[in-house]
């Protein structure tokens, strides 16, 4: 890594490093996080105001596991990342190659979005027809 | 020398353009938003100190660690955030000839840092025991797979079409005639807008704001929490502003490009360029009602990833051009 026109001394390169930054900048929010908490008061527990922000009624302290439906969206989001970061390496002689793979994601992406976010109320039966009656054997 | 260039850097980090400098910037920008988005409502809207005076407020208000919550966990996520937001502005160029810390891929760098406070809200909310907390989690988580596959695409344009990974080049490239000669935002609007929209969508603001709608969860993953904690988010929001903005600037609007001539004024026009995009940000937030999330999902994989995928699709053919 090197900054356009400055020769960079090793301590500095290393400094500069991403990862480097970030910990550098961890522990000064980790002090000015500390710094302010000197100046809250102390925390008491009292009329109920650790308990969870509800209507009072009494519930089990455990992890909430709600159902989740959106699963597609993650699906969708894993395979745009994935594109990117081929479309990004794609070499500069390889370009047509790469807007013909954008172009074939992209052709996949909206047919699965035709697929998943039609809204459930096309797959009812419409206003005024009535629904084929079910035969019971 | 060594000692000297040693010093330089941490200073960056620390001071300017480092932490303290974003931190001072993003309460102004706080400020500038919420008094855009008063005068656009007909309101007198706050004083420039009210966003200091409320950070100070909430920094000094009883630190509640809810019952059943581990507070290691939960005074560690904001911390994590911030300095993720930190780092990432400290690779945009904010001015002419700071590229101190530019390297080739920094654009990615910049992307999946900013993507992290993101993840530590919903952190937040799954730790927390409440229900509404847990409902706001899944609804950031939702929201992140939606805008954020939207967001990397219309930042990818440009980098494309300048054929590098590094912001700073970028930059060039649109000043140099030899490259775009241009901003890039002429060649590539309907990334422009695209992005806009998504960093709208990553600021969790309106009409995206489904994660802490307090009409319907009170205040989503931040529910149970006080005092340090909301300060520090809050903040964190602010910075992550800042930063958005200035990459969107950077990538679309010639960031440090000086256009004055003057030494310095290139951080000036740094300065304006991203109160434009708050602006951007502003009427957005003015104009529009909350969405819910199966519509905030509609929107953006059936509209705005598509049409991301189309400039992308225009980037490459320009490049050719180009090339």
């Amino acid at each position: 890594m090197h900054s356009c026109g400055v020769s960079l001394v090793e301590p500095t390169r290393v400094i500069t490093n991403p990862a480097v930054c970030l910990l550098i900048l961890l522990g000064l929010a980790y002090i000015l996080y500390q710094m302010w908490g000197r100046y809250t008061p102390k925390p008491r527990a009292e009329n109920g105001k650790t308990e969870p922000y509800l209507s009072g009624e009494d519930r089990p302290f455990g992890t909430v596991f709600p159902s989740y439906h959106f699963y597609f969206v993650a699906f969708f989001f894993t395979i745009i990342h994935v594109t990117a970061l081929v479309i990004s390496t794609v070499p500069g002689e390889l370009v047509l190659l790469g807007v013909a793979y954008i172009a074939l994601v992209g052709f996949s992406i909206l047919a699965m979005i035709k697929l998943f976010l039609i809204p459930a109320s096309r797959f009812l039966p419409r206003r005024g027809v009535t629904p084929r009656p079910e035969i019971y054997t | 020398m060594e000692a000297i260039q040693t010093l330089t850097c941490l200073a960056y980090i620390i001071v300017f353009p480092g932490l303290i400098f974003l931190v001072v910037y993003s309460l102004f920008c706080e400020w500038f938003d919420r008094k855009l988005y008063a005068k656009m409502q007909n309101r007198v809207g706050p004083p420039i100190f009210q966003p200091f005076a409320d950070f100070i407020k909430l920094m000094t208000k009883e630190d509640i660690i809810p019952k059943g919550v581990n507070p290691k966990i939960v005074n560690g996520i904001p911390i994590f955030a911030l300095a993720a937001v930190a780092t990432a502005f400290l690779y945009l160029p904010i001015f002419e000839d700071f590229t101190l810390f530019s390297f080739q891929g920094d654009l990615i760098v910049v992307l999946y840092l900013l993507t992290l406070p993101s993840l530590c809200l919903f952190l937040m909310g799954w730790y927390s025991k409440n229900p509404y907390g847990v409902v706001g989690a899944t609804r950031t988580l939702t929201q992140v797979f939606s805008y954020e596959a939207a967001f990397l695409i219309s930042l990818l344009g440009p980098a494309l079409l300048a054929g590098t990974w590094r912001i700073s080049e970028i930059v060039r490239f649109q000043s140099d005639p030899t490259g775009l000669g241009y901003w890039v935002i002429l060649a590539q609007p309907i990334g422009f807008v695209v992005a806009i929209i998504s960093l709208q969508g990553k600021l969790e603001r309106i009409p995206f704001d489904i994660p802490e709608a307090e009409t319907e969860i009170v205040a989503g993953p931040l529910v149970d929490y006080t005092g340090r904690k909301i300060g520090f988010f809050r903040l964190i929001m602010d910075m992550e502003m800042v930063a958005g903005a200035g990459l969107i600037s950077a990538l679309f609007l010639g960031g440090f490009t000086n256009i004055l001539g003057f030494p310095y004024t290139s951080f000036i026009v740094f300065i304006v360029l991203t109160l434009i995009i708050v602006f951007l940000l502003s009427v957005i937030r003015t104009v529009f009602a909350r969405l819910r999330i199966d519509q905030m999902a509609t929107v953006f994989w059936k509209y705005l990833v598509g049409l991301s995928l189309i400039q992308l699709l225009l980037a490459a053919v320009e490049r050719m051009a180009i090339a």
